[in-house]
């Protein structure tokens, strides 16, 4: 049985860790805002590119499509990006998203297909180099950069279309967390390359009046469509950051539950055992007088 | 009085500048050329360029941009850019870096595509350079 004094230690000690979780908390509440604010604020870029390129798709004829869109014409390298974050103390955010990847990876691989692996985000690549070590050909750290901007987006995409370009894959599928709620950010696997088809509105819905592409629309789609995929990674960094946070304050304010009833209990064991020693001293002093 | 039509500035960041304005000057890739009200739907390609904002009762805004989208349908144009600096907070110092940047992309370029990309983007930086000196 632990002592008096253990048992108060044992209390300061999970006093001072529940104080850490609590700040925790509060820090990873206060960058949820920002991260949440920064997410909705980078919606008008990808939304304005996504109209764009959905208003070229019903142009386009399939001459003027580039690479990047119209693909390889194969099917059997897929190259998976899985962005996770740096740090953890964020709950189950970064191994759902790797379970995910794992399902993605382990279905391609069972398919008979190869499989590349690029991580973003040290933990995913912690947890993904246990079953898929010789698959990982790249790794990408954002701590250097310290936030997610779009210029560490550019890079990550800059990469994967070297590999395309050296063709290296087929088909690239991003795997990331996508924020929904604070209580709801499902991982989610969105093709990259090729351009998944955007469903072609009925023409007749059109006005009459024809877009005028410059120079050519074959090349704003090339410009457009290497663009998007800086797009959408710079989307899905932007809304694991949110998701990270947001899971970060969970797992937070739940250990803070857990350490205040953990006090609550030793509490109860302290003062109880403490009653116990004072009426066994009360005895003892009892017994001495009544020998005398 | 000239028709008006609204002009976004967009960043992948955020939403820049969001204005009713009379017209805009934007560097396409095919020469500079005004948008105003009504304009013809076009979707272009920007270069590196001076972007010239008429605001109505305001004075002109002038942005500089390194190229980008430009989406121009009658009541709405949308500028998709990745880099803008505002004309007032032009510093000279930064477009020699990205000059000195561009040039030894160009140095380093292999491929006769790569080449012609990095010629013509030192090109643009530096007709940028030239008009900025004009106008400091």
């Amino acid at each position: 049985m632990a002592s008096l004094k253990d048992l108060r230690n044992r209390i300061a000690s999970i006093e001072v860790t529940r104080k850490m979780t609590k700040a925790m908390q509060m820090v990873a509440a206060a960058k949820l805002r920002h991260a949440q604010e920064t997410a909705s604020s980078a919606r008008h870029y990808s939304q304005k590119m996504a109209d764009i390129l959905e208003n070229i798709s019903v142009d386009a004829v399939s001459e003027d499509m580039s690479c990047l869109m119209a693909g390889t014409g194969k099917n059997d390298t897929h190259l998976v990006v899985v962005c996770t974050s740096e740090r953890g103390l964020c709950g189950g955010f970064n191994m759902q998203i790797a379970r995910v990847a794992r399902d993605f990876i382990g279905l391609r691989l069972t398919e008979g297909k190869i499989v590349k692996i690029l991580t973003v985000g040290k933990k995913g690549a912690d947890i993904l180099k246990r079953d898929f070590n010789d698959l990982i050909i790249d790794h990408v750290d954002l701590r250097a950069a310290g936030k997610v901007d779009f210029a560490s987006a550019s890079a990550i995409a800059s990469k994967v279309i070297a590999h395309f370009n050296a063709d290296l894959f087929d088909v690239c599928t991003l795997v990331y967390s996508e924020f929904k709620s604070v209580t709801n950010r499902p991982p989610v696997c969105l093709q990259l390359i090729p351009l998944p088809a955007t469903p072609v509105r009925d023409r007749s819905m059109n006005t009459t009046v024809s877009v005028v592409y410059e120079p050519d629309i074959a090349s704003v789609l090339d410009e457009l469509v290497s663009k998007n995929v800086s797009v959408q990674i710079f989307r899905a960094l932007l809304e694991n950051a949110a998701g990270e946070m947001s899971a970060r304050m969970s797992a937070m304010d739940n250990a803070t539950r857990n350490a205040g009833e953990m006090i609550h209990k030793l509490s109860i064991v302290y003062n109880r055992q403490r009653q116990t020693q004072i009426t066994t001293d009360l005895i003892e002093i009892i017994a001495g007088a009544e020998a005398l | 009085m000239a028709g008006t039509f609204r002009f976004e500035l967009v960043l992948p960041e955020r939403l820049l500048f969001s204005e009713i304005v009379e017209e805009v000057i934007l560097p396409g890739s095919e020469g500079y050329f005004t948008v105003m009200v009504n304009h013809l739907p076009m979707v272009t390609c920007v270069i590196p360029g001076v972007v010239r904002v008429k605001v109505m009762g305001q004075a002109e805004k002038v942005f500089i941009i390194y190229g980008g989208y430009a989406d121009i349908a009658s009541e709405c144009c949308s500028l998709l850019v990745e880099t803008v600096v505002l004309m007032d907070d032009l510093s000279l110092q930064d477009i020699e870096r990205r000059i000195v940047k561009a040039r030894a992309e160009f140095e380093k370029s292999s491929t006769v595509e790569q080449h012609n990309k990095a010629e013509d983007f030192l090109y643009q930086l530096t007709a940028i350079r030239n008009i900025c000196c004009a106008l400091v």
